[in-house]
């Protein structure tokens, strides 16, 4: 009798246990305006993923190429690519004409799938030229992330990626944090918070604003 | 004004006295108080000026803008659309594109000089790119420029134009 009355008495503690934690998180993911954004356990961290899963979501970065070789804002990007994604590598898309050794190159130094399209036509900058070829990369109707350097070409191209993809386009982020892309307006004096509602985003970073991407950096995490 | 648009504005000026018969219409899209921007462009010498009033205190997004200033310019056949290359207040390089992209119209931004060529319908526009370079590129008209600043060196407003603009104004309250 004593035993079972001890369990009758435990059992509403237990459940209060249970239950309020869950309601509690369930209100938390829920509430308006942070949707977007979810709780990583791995790495403790808010992210974008749409709906809770990190790999619904595909990320493709579009690499600028100065003099032959790939920019530095490139393997910026991927830094911030795998901060949007907890470590998810992106697609580099490569546009130029002779590139096959650089997109070689750059997909052995960053471990990511790197598509090169190459023609004459792309050998210079051309908006119209850039975002036909890039549309016919990026898969039609499937929530993407498209991230650009905010330089000339970047700037030039995104608004535009945008308008095809019906996407939300954000330009010169800076940094991301709360769940949300940050980028400094009124000359740096102010810092706009902007989580996005589309499904797709184009995004411009702000050369410098993210660490360089080495893969030898994640091969020495790894070891531990 | 938007520092930028200054420049944008003086660059339409300086086509208008290069070819002669050219009307620059001045729009600015904004609550009540933009209508003194529009003012201004009167003042240093554009023909009609636009004042898309918006008045909610909200947000704007380059997005919204770039919608309702595509919407007024679609069936008016303009030949050429300069805008500033940002806007002073959110840096967002996006405003010029944008309206290109919802007019399907071709675009140059960061422009650091022009060069008309109204037999063939076409504007040879030099981008400033990274590095201290630049990139020409031949659009065909009616396309959008995004004017970098130092182009040119933008006017004060002349007496003359200042009293035309104050006439222009009562005129438009009349209406």
């Amino acid at each position: 009798l004593r035993n079972l009355t001890c369990r009758s008495n435990a059992k509403p503690a237990l459940v209060c246990a249970f239950l309020i934690p869950l309601l509690w998180g369930l209100s938390y993911w829920a509430r308006p305006g942070k949707r977007p954004a979810s709780f990583c356990i791995s790495c403790m961290k808010r992210h974008f993923f749409a709906s809770g899963k990190p790999m619904e979501k595909k990320i493709f970065i579009i690499s600028e190429t100065d003099q032959g070789n790939s920019s530095q804002e490139t393997f910026e990007l991927i830094s911030f690519a795998r901060e949007l994604s907890c470590g998810q590598l992106p697609t580099i898309i490569l546009l130029g004409s002779g590139i096959e050794a650089q997109a070689k190159d750059l997909s052995e130094k960053t471990g990511c799938d790197t598509v090169a399209v190459i023609g004459n036509h792309l050998g210079l900058f051309n908006t119209q030229a850039y975002a036909h070829a890039i549309m016919d990369i990026l898969p039609p109707k499937t929530p993407l992330w498209v991230c650009l350097p905010h330089t000339s070409m970047g700037y030039d191209l995104a608004p535009l990626l945008a308008v095809s993809l019906n996407a939300a386009c954000i330009t010169a982020v800076d940094g991301i944090h709360s769940g949300a892309l940050s980028r400094s307006i009124y000359s740096g004096r102010f810092i706009m918070d902007i989580i996005p509602w589309t499904p797709t985003v184009v995004v411009t970073v702000l050369p410098g604003a993210f660490e360089s991407f080495a893969l030898w950096r994640i091969s020495f995490k790894s070891c531990f | 004004m938007n520092r930028y648009d200054e420049f944008a504005l003086e660059e339409a000026l300086l086509i208008k006295e290069k070819f002669p018969g050219t009307s620059i219409h001045a729009l600015s899209f904004g609550p009540e108080r933009a209508g003194t921007t529009v003012c201004r462009a009167l003042e240093m010498g554009a023909d009609h000026g636009i004042h898309l009033v918006f008045t909610p205190e909200i947000y704007v997004s380059p997005f919204i803008t770039a919608w309702f200033i595509a919407s007024y310019a679609r069936n008016r056949d303009y030949d050429l659309i300069i805008t500033g290359v940002m806007a002073e207040d959110d840096m967002a390089c996006q405003t010029g594109q944008l309206i290109a992209a919802l007019l399907d119209l071709p675009y140059a931004t960061s422009v650091i000089s022009t060069e008309f060529q109204p037999e063939g319908g076409t504007v040879i526009a030099d981008r400033e790119i990274e590095g201290g370079r630049r990139l020409s590129v031949r659009l065909e008209m009616p396309a959008v420029l995004t004017i970098q600043s130092g182009i040119n060196t933008p006017r004060y407003p002349s007496l003359s134009n200042v009293m035309r603009a104050r006439t222009q104004q009562a005129r438009g309250h009349q209406d």
